[in-house]
């Protein structure tokens, strides 16, 4: 048998599996040709009258970043919290406590400010004052802090 | 339009601010608003959604570092701000994301700012029924056209993994059509 003669590679490919290919190829194509729109739509002139209403009280000067030692405070607080519920939880359940465990025992066991300041000294917690740390502070350390992935699991 | 350079730097002078972010709210208002609209659903939720997340652009523009395009870090604030809407929504009703979005699709028939037939209700369901970030890759791809090289700066994962998400995504959504 000369080499010009077995010209099959003998390689198969499964039963229908062109055909299969192609419908596959074709049913993608007519999804989106089927599914163009979402069906959404606004009210009528809903975007020429579109406004932004910038609260008034919100300051249009740059806010200043949270300083290191304020960041090491909130971040602080975050992990008095876990150590709080860690040694708080039965010792036995203590490597089952889930995110959403901990998150309901927030929402419903109601945990005093006190309960935290037992973490933290009087200076500390003199840092901590309300004149120390403004709303807008706290929301710039959220804003740059929080990330997609956090946020799709909470 | 004016440049990208030139508007940020017109956001971040005190002077030129109020103005350059009027111009910007004018251009990106409508892509925003459709993107957090195919995450939230319901028209009055977006465009709440859609307040503060020109209300975060404005207050934070000045951190922008331009690491990223603009219109990936607006987009990211959206879909913070839409996802964070969502887990307080559902928190507030004391309800799990997936009742929730069970209960905003039923109510989605007989909402005045639907106008999709029955085509598009079950293709709202069956895109309902992914994983939430497939969800997303889903929607900026397929309705949006979403580059993967910008939706990797939007959504903080590789281009690798959302082209991945996006195949599995089609294939799911073509298998629930298929069977419903």
């Amino acid at each position: 048998m000369t080499l010009k003669n077995n010209k099959k590679s003998g390689f198969t490919v499964p039963k229908n599996y062109f055909e299969t290919f192609d419908m596959d190829f074709i049913s993608e194509q007519n999804l989106k040709q089927t599914f163009k729109k979402t069906g959404f739509k606004t009210p009528d002139t809903y975007f020429e009258q579109f406004e932004i209403r910038i609260p008034k009280t919100v300051p249009s000067i740059a806010l200043r970043s949270l300083n290191k030692k304020t960041t090491f405070y909130i971040s602080g607080i975050a992990a008095s919290l876990v150590l709080l519920l860690m040694f708080s939880w039965p010792s036995e359940n203590r490597e089952n406590i889930t995110a959403e465990a901990i998150e309901n025992y927030l929402i419903y066991e109601e945990i005093q400010s006190d309960e935290f300041a037992n973490f933290l000294t009087s200076n500390e917690l003199d840092d901590l004052s309300p004149s120390s740390i403004s709303a807008s502070e706290i929301e710039t350390y959220i804003f740059e802090n929080a990330s997609l992935e956090y946020l799709l699991i909470n | 339009m004016q440049n990208e350079a030139t508007l940020l730097n017109q956001l971040k002078s005190d002077d030129t601010k109020e103005l350059a972010f009027k111009t910007l709210v004018e251009l990106y208002k409508e892509r925003l608003y459709w993107h957090i609209r195919k995450i939230v659903i319901s028209h009055d939720d977006s465009d709440d959604v859609l307040q503060n997340t020109f209300i975060k652009i404005f207050r934070n523009i000045h951190n922008f570092k331009g690491d990223s395009k603009l219109f990936t870090w607006m987009y990211r604030i959206a879909t913070n701000e839409a996802i964070t809407f969502l887990n307080s929504k559902a928190k507030r009703l004391q309800i799990s994301d997936e009742t929730l979005q069970q209960l905003t699709l039923g109510n989605l028939k007989a909402d005045v700012f639907f106008e999709g037939d029955e085509i598009q209700l079950k293709l709202q369901k069956a895109i309902a029924q992914l994983p939430k970030k497939q969800q997303l890759v889903f929607n900026m791809r397929y309705f949006d056209a979403i580059k993967y090289k910008d939706m990797s700066e939007i959504l903080e994962t590789s281009e690798g993994a959302l082209k991945a998400s996006y195949h599995i995504a089609v294939k799911k959504i073509k298998l629930y059509l298929s069977n419903d």
